[in-house]
C-alpha cells in the first residue's frame, strides 16, 4: 500500500470529484425523496380519511356550543390586534408557540340547520371541551353528516321508545328492513322504469323513422311507394299506441309500488337533539351509517373503517360526488381500458412484427421509428382534439346519419362516448405496445428463427410458433403498461366522453348490454372534477385523496407487474442465447 | 402434400400482407392526426365564396336616403326621406308604403333595433321602428328548396310541407314636440329610457333623457324628461354640421362637418356638457361624404371624397392620462378615387360594406383589416348597399334594380396576422397580443391571438426544464456510474413508477397542497433551491476531511449522507438565510417587495443573477487563479489539502455572491427593474399569485424528470464497456472517466432525452390546467399564472360550436402543439439514431 500511495495531493480531490458527486447524488436523492413524499402524503390522507373520529363538544367563550369531528388542526400566525385582546394565559401559550395559534377544523355537519359543513375554531376561543358519550354520528343520504343526541325512536311520528337501549334495539330491528325497502324503491326507479323509458324511446324512434320514410316516399311521388310507406307508418303507429298504453299501465303500477314502499319506509325515524338545542327528525332510511362515536371499541372502529371502504369501492356517488362511492368510475375506467386494449394490442403487435420481421429497407424503418416516437411524443390533449373531431364529429356523425337518423338532431355516436374514448386512448397507447413488443421480439435469439427456417417452416409459421410465444411476456408488458396509461390519462378523455356523473353505465342489463355510445365516469376525471369543480371543496378533498390513492394503487400495481415481467423476461433470455 | 404446401404459402403471404398493412398503418395514423388537424384548420384561411350577381328589377323607381333588410334577406324597407316602403328583395315588388306627413329634416338609423329617429320641420321628434317578423303557419318536412310568393303584402315561403310568412310592421311613435326646427338628431334607447341629442336651427344642442317608470301599484307608466342645453352657435360658426352621433356609453355627442371638422361634446356630467375636442379629422382637405358607426357604436367609419374609408375611435393620449382623442386607426382604400357614397355596417360582426360613386362595392373586416370582397357593378345606378343579419347576402340597391350576391365568408376576422401578430382591438390604445374568446357582453368581439398561449406554454416549459434537467441528468449519471450495483435496479424501477403517476394526481397536489403551502414560504423555497446544492457541495468538501480509505469507501454511504445530512441541512440553511435576507434586502416582506415600485430591486436581481455570478467567478478562477491554487496545494499533506479546499470553496462562494450583487447593483443603478417594464418579457419576478408558474414549473418538472432520467440513463448505459475499462486502466479515476469519456460519448443521447422531456412539458395539460390559474397573460413573472395551448384547448373546446371560428382556432392551437412536438421529437430521434451509429462504431 505504501508503495503506490500518492504523496502529492494537489489534484487528488479534483480527480475524485467528491463534492460534485454529492451534488449529483443529490439530484437522484431529490427525485426519490419527492416521490416518497408524494406517495406517503397520498397514503396518509387516503388511508386516514375513513378512520372514525370521536365527537368533540366545544364550549366557546362566547357561549356558543359546537359539536362535531376535528378533521384538521394547524398553526397560524395570529394578528397583533387580536392578540392584544386575549387574556394572559392565552398570551403566554401563544408566545411559547412563537406567536402562532392553533386552530381546528371542526366538521359540524347538520347542514340544513347550520348552513355550514365546517367551522374553524381557534384554541383561544375554546372555554372547555368534552366528549359526550351519547352523541351519535349519522352519515346520511343527503345534507352530509348529522351530529346529535338521540331522544326518541318514532314510528308514524309517535314515540315508541325514549330510552337509549330502546332506541338502539329498535334501530337494529328496523334499519335493515327500511334500507331494504329503500333499495327496492331505488332499484325500481333505476332499473324497471329505466327499462320502460328505454323501450318506449325505442318504439318512438321506430315510429319517427316510419314517418320519415313516409315523407321521403311522398317526395318521390311514386304512388306505390307512398302506399307502402303509409301502411308501414300506420302499422307502427298502431303498435306504438298499443305499446304506449301497456307501458303507461306498467308505469302507473310501478309508481304505485314506489309510493307504497315510500310510505312504509318513511314511517320510521329517530328524533334527535342537536348541540345548539334544535330538534330534528331523521328518517331511518336516510341513515347509511350511524354510531356512538365516543363509545366505539377498537373492533367497532375497524368495522366502521372497512364498511366505509366497502361503500367507497362498491357504492354510487352521493352529494355531488363528494360522498359515497366511486363504483361507476371504477367500472367506467375498467370497461374503457378493456375496449382500448382490444384495439391497441393487436395493432401494436402487428406493427412491431412488421418492423422487426418484415420491413426491409433501413429508410422505411427509420421513418416508422420516427412516426412511432412522434406518436409517443404528441401531447395527449392533441389526441383528444383529434378524437373529438375525427371520431365523434366525423365518424360518429356519419354513423348517426346512417343508422340513427330518427334520433337526430340528438347525437348518438356523434358526441363523446366510451367507444371514441377507447379508440383515442388506443391511438395514444399504441407506441407503448409497439415498443414493448419490439423489445420482446428483439430478445428472441436469431438462432431460434434460423432453426425454424431450417426445418422448412415459413416465415409466418416461424413467427406464429417460435417468435410470438417467446415474445408473449413482452406483449403482456406492453398490454399492462397501456392499461396503466389508459387508466391515468385524463386530458383527452375530458374532450371525448368522460363526464362528471353518468346516468347510465356503459354495460347493463338492457339489450345489447354493451352501450358503446354512452358517456362514462373515469377515476382520473373524477379527481379533476372533485378537486376543481365541486362547490364544497373542504368536504370533497378527503374524497379526492381516497380516489387518488385508488388510482395510484391501480396504476402503480399495473406498472410494477409490467416491470417485473420485463425484468424476468430479460433475465430469461440473457441465459438462453446460444 | 402440395395442397398443404399451398395453404401454408397462402397463409404466409396473407400474414405478410396483413402485417404490412398494419405496420404501414401506424405511419398513416400519425399522418392522419396531422392531416385531420390541418383539414379542420384550413377553412380559417380561405377567403370565402361569393356567388355571381343576381339582378332583380324594381317595380317602381326608387329614391333613397337609407334602407334596411331583415335577417333572412327577404324583406327590405327603403326610406326615401318622406316614406318607408317595404319591398320584397327577391322580385323587387313594393309591398306596403308608410307615409309620414310633414317634411323630414333630420334622421338617424339605429341598427340595434332597426329604428329611425326622425325630426321634421314642425319640431316633431319621432321614432320609426321596423318590426320584421317571421310567422310559421305550417310546420312539416322541408326540402331545403323554398319557393317564395307574395300574398296580402306579405312574403310567403313554401318549403316542402312547411309554410312561413315574412312581414314587416312599421310603427311610428312621436316622442317629443318642440316649437323649433330640429336639424340633426340621434338617439340611443335602452330598456326604459331613451337618450336623445338634437341640434336645432339656432345651433343649440339639446340633450334629453326620456325615462319611463312604471308605478308598482297602479301599473301606470309615467314619463319624465330631463333636458340640458348647450348653445353652440359661437363654436360652430357659419356652417351647419352634417352628422350628429351619440356613442354607445352616451358619454359623447359627436358632430361632424362636411369639411371634416369634428366637435366632440362630453356629456359625462349630464347637466353640464362641454366641448371636449374641436379639430379637423383630415389635414389634406379631404371631405366627409358619408359617416356611420360600426356595430356597437364605438367606432366611427368615415368615407371621404377620395374613396378612402377611415376608422376612428377615442384613444387615450400617450402624453397625458385621461385625455381621450378621436384617432384614426385603420385606413381602407377602395382603389378608385371616387367619393364614398354609402357605408353599411354589418349587424353581426365588425365588417362593413362600402359603396363608392363608381359603383364599386367593397366588404371589409375592420379588426383583421381584411378585404373580404370587392366588385365593380355595371348597369346599375347604385345608391345603397345592405347586408342581412346573417351576413350571407349583399344587396346593392339602385334606382331601378337590385343586385344580390350570396356570400359565405365564415371566418372574416381571421388572418395569419390576426392570430400570430399584434392586433389593435376596438377602443384599445395600441396593437396587442390578446386571447379572449368569450365575455359576458353582447357586442363583444372575440380576440383570437394565440401568442399569449404560446408564450405561456414556453414559459411553463422553460421553468419546468430548469428544475427537471439538472436533477434528472445528475440522477441518471449517479445511478449509472456511481450507485451501488445492488440498488441500481430498484432505483430505476422506482423512478419508472414515478413516470407512471397520472398527471391529474400531480395537478391536484400542485394546486391544492403545494400552492397554499408555498404561499407562506416563497422566499424560503427559493433559498432552499439555492442552499440545497450549496449544502451538498459543502458536505462533499467536508467528507474530504475523512481519512482517505473511508473516503474511497464512500460510494456505499454517499446517498445516505445526502438524504440524512446534505438535503436537510440545505433546507435548514435555506429557511434561516431567507429570514435574514428578507430583512436585509426585501424590506421585511418579500411579497410586498414584489409589487412595490419604490423598493430597490437589488435583492431580486442578485437572486436571479446568482448563476451568472457563479459562472463568472468560476471562469475567473479557472482561467487566472487555478495554477496559483494548485501551487498552494503542492506538497501539503492530505488533511491540509482538504482544509484548503474548504476555504477555497467558501472564498469562491462569497466571491460569487459578491459578483452577483455587483451585477445587481449595476442594473439597479441603470434603473432596470426586474419587477416592472422589462421589454417583451415584462418582468421576471412580480406580484405574487397563489397558483403560479414557479409551482407549476416545479410539479411539471417532477412529471418530466422520469422520462429525461430514463432516456439519459439508457444513453449512459449504452456507452461501450471497453471505453470505460480502458479509461480506468490508464489510471483515471471514476469521476475522470465519467467527465472525459462517458459524458462526451453519451452527450447526444442525453440531448435527445432533454428534447423528449421538453416535448412532454410542452404538451402537459392537467397540471397546468389545475395549477396555473389559466390567465392568458404575457409576462415572464415566475409568480404569476399563465395559460398554455393545451390547457386552453381542454377548457374551451368542449364549449366551442362545431365549425365556428373559435372551434377551428382551437384546432389550430392543437396543430401548433403537434408541430412543435413533432419538430422536437424528430430532432431527438435523428440525434439518437446518429448517436447509436456513432457509439456502435466506437
Amino acid at each position: 500500500m505504501g508503495l503506490f500511495e500518492r504523496k502529492n495531493y494537489k489534484i487528488f480531490f479534483r480527480s475524485k470529484g467528491e463534492a460534485v458527486l454529492w451534488l449529483t447524488g443529490g439530484g437522484l436523492m431529490i427525485s426519490l425523496i419527492m416521490i416518497a413524499f408524494l406517495i406517503l402524503l397520498v397514503l396518509k390522507n387516503g388511508l386516514g380519511n375513513y378512520i372514525p373520529l370521536p365527537i368533540t363538544m366545544m364550549e366557546l367563550k362566547n357561549g356558543e356550543l359546537l359539536m362535531g369531528e376535528v378533521t384538521k388542526s394547524e398553526l397560524y400566525t395570529l394578528d397583533k390586534a387580536k392578540f392584544d385582546q386575549l387574556d394572559d394565559k392565552d398570551k403566554l401559550r401563544i408566545n411559547e408557540n412563537g406567536m402562532k395559534e392553533k386552530r381546528y377544523l371542526l366538521r359540524i355537519g347538520n347542514f340544513e340547520l347550520t348552513n355550514e359543513h365546517f367551522k374553524w375554531v381557534s384554541e383561544y376561543e375554546i372555554k372547555n371541551r368534552s366528549y359526550p358519550k351519547d352523541a351519535v354520528i349519522i352519515e346520511r343520504l343527503e345534507w352530509g353528516r348529522f351530529y346529535g343526541i338521540p331522544k326518541e325512536f318514532r314510528i308514524d311520528g309517535k314515540a315508541v321508545s325514549t330510552d337509549l337501549n330502546g332506541i338502539i334495539s329498535n334501530y337494529k330491528k328496523y334499519h335493515d328492513y327500511v334500507v331494504k325497502l329503500w333499495e327496492e324503491k331505488v332499484s325500481i326507479e333505476k332499473k324497471e322504469i329505466g327499462k320502460l323509458n328505454h323501450y318506449i324511446e325505442k318504439e318512438r324512434l321506430k315510429l319517427k323513422k316510419a314517418s320519415m320514410d313516409l315523407s321521403k316516399a311522398k317526395a318521390t311521388k311514386n304512388e306505390l311507394k307512398i302506399k307502402e310507406a303509409q301502411a308501414i307508418y300506420e302499422m307502427s303507429k298502431a303498435e306504438f299506441d298499443a305499446f304506449d298504453k301497456s307501458v303507461k299501465k306498467n308505469y302507473e303500477r310501478l309508481i304505485d309500488k314506489i309510493d307504497d314502499l315510500k310510505k312504509e319506509y318513511e314511517r320510521y325515524s329517530i328524533h334527535f337533539l342537536t348541540v345548539d338545542g334544535k330538534e330534528k327528525d331523521v328518517k331511518l332510511f336516510e341513515m347509511i351509517r350511524s354510531y356512538y362515536a365516543n363509545q366505539l371499541t377498537f373492533s367497532e372502529k375497524v368495522g366502521v373503517y372497512f364498511s366505509r371502504w366497502v361503500e367507497f369501492l362498491t357504492g354510487e356517488p352521493r352529494e355531488a360526488n363528494s360522498e359515497g362511492g366511486v363504483f361507476p368510475a371504477i367500472f367506467g375506467t375498467v370497461v374503457m381500458t378493456l375496449i382500448m386494449s382490444m384495439f391497441v394490442v393487436p395493432f401494436g403487435v402487428i406493427a412491431a412484427i412488421y418492423m422487426k420481421e418484415y420491413a426491409k429497407s433501413g429508410k422505411l424503418i427509420s421513418i416508422l421509428r420516427i412516426a412511432i416516437n412522434n406518436l409517443a411524443g404528441v401531447p395527449s390533449i392533441v389526441y383528444g382534439v383529434f378524437g373529438l373531431g375525427f371520431f365523434a364529429y366525423t365518424l360518429g356523425a356519419s354513423i348517426d346519419k346512417l343508422f340513427y337518423s330518427a334520433k337526430l338532431p340528438n347525437p348518438t355516436f356523434g358526441t363523446g362516448g366510451i367507444l371514441w374514448s377507447s379508440l383515442t386512448l388506443a391511438l395514444l397507447t399504441l407506441p407503448v405496445v409497439i415498443v414493448a413488443t419490439e423489445e420482446a421480439i428483439n430478445a428472441v435469439p436469431n438462432s431460434l428463427r434460423e432453426g425454424s427456417y431450417a426445418c422448412g417452416a415459413t416465415k409466418w409459421q416461424t413467427i406464429r410458433y417460435i417468435v410470438l410465444p417467446r415474445a408473449m411476456p413482452g406483449i403482456m408488458t406492453g398490454f399492462i403498461l397501456a392499461m396503466s396509461r389508459g387508466a391515468g390519462e385524463v386530458a383527452p378523455l375530458m374532450l371525448v366522453g368522460a363526464v362528471k356523473l353518468a346516468p347510465e353505465m356503459p354495460v347493463d342489463s338492457i339489450f345489447p348490454f354493451v352501450h358503446l355510445e354512452r358517456s362514462f365516469m373515469h377515476l382520473g376525471f373524477h379527481i379533476y372534477d372533485l378537486g376543481f369543480q365541486s362547490q364544497n371543496s373542504d368536504a370533497a378533498i378527503p374524497m379526492v385523496y381516497t380516489t387518488t390513492l385508488l388510482l395510484i394503487t391501480i396504476v402503480v400495481v399495473l406498472n410494477v407487474v409490467a416491470i417485473y415481467i420485463r425484468n424476468r423476461l430479460r433475465k430469461k433470455f440473457i441465459g438462453s442465447i446460444f | 402434400m402440395r395442397d398443404k404446401n399451398f395453404a401454408r404459402r397462402a397463409i404466409d403471404s396473407l400474414a405478410k400482407y396483413l402485417i404490412t398493412v398494419g405496420g404501414i398503418g401506424t405511419i398513416v395514423a400519425v399522418l392522419l392526426v396531422f392531416l385531420f388537424l390541418t383539414y379542420t384548420v384550413i377553412p380559417l384561411f380561405k377567403s370565402g365564396e361569393v356567388s355571381d350577381r343576381k339582378s332583380v328589377v324594381v317595380s317602381n323607381e326608387l329614391s333613397f336616403k337609407h334602407a334596411v333588410v331583415d335577417e333572412y334577406g327577404l324583406l327590405g324597407v327603403v326610406f326615401d326621406g318622406k316614406s318607408f316602403s317595404a319591398i320584397s328583395m327577391f322580385n323587387g315588388e313594393i309591398l306596403t308604403k308608410f307615409n309620414i306627413d310633414g317634411e323630414i329634416i333630420g334622421y338617424n338609423f339605429n341598427s340595434k333595433d332597426d329604428s329611425y329617429t326622425i325630426s321634421d320641420s314642425k319640431g316633431r321628434l319621432m321614432v320609426a321602428k321596423m318590426n320584421f317578423g317571421k310567422n310559421n303557419i305550417k310546420s312539416g318536412d322541408t326540402t331545403g328548396n323554398p319557393n317564395y310568393s307574395i300574398r296580402d303584402g306579405k312574403i310567403v315561403e313554401i318549403d316542402g310541407d312547411a309554410e312561413s310568412e315574412y312581414s314587416v310592421d312599421i310603427k311610428v311613435e312621436e316622442i317629443l314636440q318642440k316649437d323649433y326646427k330640429i336639424v340633426l338628431v340621434d338617439s340611443v334607447s335602452s330598456e326604459n329610457s331613451r337618450f336623445l341629442a338634437f341640434l336645432d336651427e339656432n345651433k343649440v344642442l339639446h340633450i334629453d333623457l326620456l325615462s319611463s317608470k312604471e308605478n308598482m301599484l297602479t301599473g301606470e307608466i309615467s314619463q319624465t324628461i330631463d333636458e340640458s342645453l348647450l348653445d353652440m352657435s359661437g363654436i360652430i360658426g357659419g356652417s351647419f354640421p352634417k352628422y350628429l352621433k351619440i356613442n354607445s356609453s352616451k358619454t359623447n355627442i359627436m358632430l361632424f362637418f362636411e369639411d371634416s371638422r369634428f366637435i366632440n361634446v362630453d356629456t359625462k356630467n349630464f347637466d353640464n356638457p362641454f366641448v371636449l375636442e374641436d379639430k379637423k379629422l383630415f389635414n389634406d382637405g379631404r371631405k366627409i361624404t358619408y359617416l356611420d358607426f360600426l356595430i356597437g357604436r364605438n367606432t366611427i367609419l368615415v368615407g371621404d371624397d377620395k374613396g378612402n374609408l377611415t376608422t376612428w375611435w377615442s384613444v387615450e393620449s400617450s402624453l397625458s392620462k385621461n385625455n381621450f382623442q378621436l384617432t384614426n386607426i385603420h385606413t381602407f382604400s377602395s382603389g378608385d378615387e371616387t367619393p364614398v357614397r354609402f357605408i353599411y355596417p354589418s349587424k353581426r360582426d365588425k365588417s362593413f360594406l362600402v359603396l363608392n360613386e363608381s359603383n364599386t362595392i367593397s366588404l371589409y373586416h375592420m379588426t383583421s383589416g381584411k378585404k373580404l370582397f370587392q366588385t365593380k357593378l355595371e348597369g346599375i345606378n347604385s345608391q345603397i348597399g345592405l347586408m342581412n343579419q346573417k351576413n350571407n347576402k349583399i344587396f346593392v340597391i339602385g334606382k331601378k334594380n337590385i343586385a344580390i350576391f350570396d356570400i359565405n365568408i365564415p371566418h372574416p376576422e381571421v388572418t395569419f396576422k390576426s392570430i400570430f401578430g399584434k392586433v389593435q382591438y376596438e377602443l384599445t390604445n395600441k396593437p396587442e397580443h390578446v386571447w379572449q374568446s368569450s365575455s359576458g357582453s353582447d357586442d363583444f368581439e372575440p380576440k383570437f391571438g394565440l401568442m399569449p398561449l404560446i408564450f405561456g406554454t414556453i414559459k411553463g416549459t422553460i421553468i419546468a426544464m430548469i428544475f427537471a434537467v439538472p436533477i434528472a441528468i445528475m440522477g441518471a449519471i449517479y445511478t449509472s456510474e456511481f450507485a451501488h450495483k445492488r440498488y441500481r435496479n430498484s432505483i430505476k424501477s422506482t423512478i419508472e413508477v414515478m413516470a407512471s403517476l397520472p398527471s391529474v394526481v400531480l395537478g391536484f397536489i400542485a394546486a391544492l397542497i403545494v400552492s397554499p403551502f408555498v404561499e407562506n414560504i416563497v422566499l424560503g423555497l427559493i433559498f432552499c433551491i439555492i442552499m440545497i446544492p450549496f449544502s451538498l457541495i459543502f458536505m462533499g468538501h467536508l467528507s474530504q476531511l475523512l481519512p482517505k480509505n473511508t473516503l474511497n469507501a464512500m460510494d456505499r454511504y454517499r446517498l445516505l449522507g445526502i438524504a440524512i445530512i446534505g438535503i436537510p441541512f440545505g433546507i435548514f440553511l435555506g429557511m434561516k438565510t431567507s429570514v435574514i435576507a428578507e430583512k436585509l434586502f426585501f424590506y421585511g416582506d418579500f411579497k410586498l417587495w414584489l409589487h412595490t415600485h419604490s423598493y430597490s430591486p437589488i435583492g431580486g436581481w442578485a437572486l436571479i443573477l446568482l448563476p451568472a455570478g457563479i459562472f463568472v467567478t468560476m471562469f475567473i478562477y479557472r482561467k487566472f487563479l487555478y495554477d496559483f491554487y494548485i501551487s498552494i496545494l503542492d506538497g501539503k499533506s492530505y488533511t491540509i489539502c482538504g482544509l484548503i479546499e474548504i476555504i477555497k470553496f467558501f472564498i469562491l462562494t462569497i466571491a460569487s455572491v459578491f459578483v452577483s450583487f455587483l451585477f445587481a447593483a449595476i442594473l439597479t443603478k441603470i434603473g432596470i427593474d426586474l419587477r416592472f417594464g422589462l421589454p417583451v418579457i415584462e418582468s421576471i419576478m412580480s406580484t405574487y399569485v397563489q397558483r403560479n408558474a414557479l409551482i407549476v414549473g416545479f410539479i411539471m418538472g417532477f412529471a418530466v424528470i422520469p422520462i429525461i432520467y430514463t432516456v439519459s440513463e439508457d444513453a449512459l448505459n449504452a456507452v461501450p464497456e471497453h471505453l470505460r475499462s480502458a479509461s480506468l486502466a490508464t489510471g483515471a479515476t471514476q469521476w475522470q472517466t465519467v467527465v472525459n469519456i462517458i459524458l462526451p460519448v453519451a452527450m447526444s443521447g442525453i440531448f435527445s432525452a432533454v428534447m423528449i422531456g421538453f416535448g412532454r412539458a410542452i404538451g402537459e395539460t392537467m397540471i397546468v390546467l389545475m395549477a396555473a390559474g389559466n390567465t392568458p397573460i404575457m409576462d415572464m413573472n415566475i409568480f404569476s399564472g399563465f395559460r398554455t395551448l393545451s390547457a386552453n384547448i381542454a377548457v374551451e373546446l368542449p364549449e366551442a360550436v362545431i365549425g365556428s371560428t373559435h372551434y377551428r382556432i382551437l384546432y389550430l392551437a392543437a396543430l401548433v402543439l403537434f408541430v412543435m412536438t413533432f419538430i422536437i421529437n424528430t430532432i431527438a430521434e435523428l440525434v439518437r439514431i446518429r448517436y447509436r451509429k456513432r457509439s456502435s462504431q466506437l
